[in-house]
């Protein structure tokens, strides 16, 4: 590789991105921190300090953070090279957001990048069983936490001459799903979001754009192929096989496939994208003319 | 930086790439080639024409190269004009250059990937979804080639190719598409390009497929894009 020619094109030395829903062992949020570190980047790892009570009946995101993850996030950032913190926040709180970005600032002096990947998952359920509760959490994480969080990041970026926001939507944004209604509702909202950040914030060199995730075998996603094949009662594996059949090229993502797009949006090289939904999904969207 | 993880990651290393186009200072192509070239893929560009024939050039290629796991094609042609203002023959021949041509050169690489699996990138301009005025031959080929695209990748996706498409928006090529306000404020570069058809074809990229890639520095004009 020459990278003499290459190093100013992908480094993120220098830079300091703040990650969100970044503590789980195979969650998106770790992945997606271990690129941007790889590439030089200072991290510092967002997430909730202790399961939320009302999402554990849930299936999926938004309830297995936990300080010890964070930790132990952080520790594998550091053996690979890099320089990494933690902080512990509720995204549904302003005052959390306001002190995690606080503390960001205070450690590393700005923030250049930020990740919006954490979101809540209030299980697959249809319209009928879709509770006011569910409405509520994902408002308050997947819609009004970013909306907040951004609030507070993008002036340290209009400072600081510039910067990145990711924001990690879903292919449920662009085709409506069976069950995931509200869920599909907030990654749209996303969407909207990161067009409107796109178009306003350029003019400060800070370029916005988004993931369209698909199936990627987070440990969310095992949790909600685990809710299926109990609610199916299959096997595990059977259920795991029908969700990776029902995909174009008969297999199912990896954090890794998103983390390494993220940090690809973020770098030097990726200076002209702003605005842009970058599938990552297999081609599992196919079937659409987006 | 972490060469190890990064390698890993981007290196071409031991892959074949067909570049159609001219390879030329300022071209598309040439820029291509050489982000390419970076990540020590073996490189060939083909300079085609609408009878070229596919299979010989790319046994020739596979011969040169070894295998041929990477195909990109940076031969798109603009076309301007409305519906009545065009004549037929222009209509005739944006659809043999954009969109018949791009099967062709497409569908004969196929076997040639098959067993390996491979990337496929087609570089169009990203005046898709955007309508503007005057654009009605090439809009038309672009929503084709898009469309085309994607059905590729539904139908051979047993082989592990990936087929996608970058839209750019205003290159500054000299020859690129007409220039037009976007929201970072400044007109695309070859590099731009290269460095996005890069990401695409990389290993860290193989679960990217069937997807249209806007590159335009933010644009109403870009739709849902």
């Amino acid at each position: 590789m020459d990278w003499e020619s290459l190093k100013d094109r992908v480094t993120l030395e220098g830079k300091t991105a703040l990650v969100t829903g970044a503590s789980r062992p195979n969650g998106q949020g770790r992945a997606t921190a271990r690129a941007l570190c790889a590439r030089g980047a200072k991290v510092v790892v967002l997430d909730i300090p202790a399961p939320v009570p009302t999402m554990m009946e849930g299936v999926g995101g938004g309830d297995m953070g936990s300080i010890h993850l964070l930790e132990e996030t952080v520790e594998e950032l550091r053996s690979m090279g890099g320089e990494a913190e933690w902080v512990a926040a509720d995204l549904s709180k302003e005052e959390d957001i306001k002190a995690a970005v606080r503390k960001t600032v205070e450690r590393f002096g700005t923030i250049d990048i930020l990740i919006n990947n954490a979101a809540v998952f209030c299980g697959s359920k249809p319209l009928a069983d879709l509770t006011k509760q569910d409405r509520e959490l994902t408002y308050m994480v997947n819609m009004k936490g970013i909306v907040m969080l951004c609030q507070q990041v993008i002036p340290y970026m209009i400072e600081n001459g510039g910067g990145s926001i990711i924001n990690n939507s879903s292919g449920t944004a662009l085709v409506t799903t069976p069950s995931l209604f509200y869920y599909g509702v907030s990654k749209a909202y996303l969407l909207g979001l990161t067009k409107s950040l796109a178009a306003d914030y350029a003019k400060y060199n800070i370029r916005t754009n988004a993931i369209v995730t698909g199936n990627i075998l987070t440990d969310a996603m095992m949790k909600e192929i685990e809710y299926y094949s109990e609610r199916d009662h299959t096997s595990f594996e059977d259920a795991m096989d029908e969700m990776i059949h029902g995909t174009v090229l008969n297999e199912i993502g990896h954090p890794e496939d998103t983390a390494e797009t993220m940090a690809f949006l973020a770098s030097p090289a990726a200076s002209f994208f702003n605005g842009c939904f970058f599938s990552v999904d297999g081609g599992d969207l196919c079937g659409t003319i987006y | 930086m972490n060469i190890e993880y990064l390698e890993k990651t981007m290196s071409l290393k031991g892959k074949g790439a067909v570049i159609l186009g001219r390879c030329e200072s300022g071209t598309i192509a040439e820029a291509v080639k050489a982000s390419l070239a970076m990540r020590d893929a073996e490189v060939k560009c083909i300079d085609v024409a609408l009878d070229t024939d596919f299979v010989k050039e790319y046994e020739r290629a596979e011969k040169e190269l070894g295998s041929i796991d990477i195909l990109v094609n940076c031969t798109d042609r603009y076309y301007s004009g409305n519906l009545i203002g065009t004549m037929l023959k222009q209509w005739e021949e944006s659809y043999r250059n954009n969109v018949e041509f791009v099967f062709e050169a497409v569908n004969a690489v196929i076997p040639f990937m098959k067993e390996k699996g491979g990337a496929v990138v087609q570089v169009s301009c990203g005046t898709y979804a955007a309508a503007l005025p005057a654009e009605a031959p090439y809009l038309a080929t672009t929503f084709a080639n898009v469309r085309m695209m994607k059905n590729f990748a539904d139908e051979v996706s047993q082989y592990k190719i990936r087929f996608n498409t970058i839209l750019a928006g205003y290159i500054n090529t000299g020859k690129s598409c007409e220039p037009s306000d976007n929201w970072i404020g400044r007109s695309g570069t070859l590099e731009d390009i290269a460095e996005a058809v890069a990401y695409v074809v990389s290993p860290a990229a193989k679960f990217i497929n069937a997807d249209t890639i806007m590159l335009d520095g933010g644009s109403r004009d870009s739709g849902l894009h």
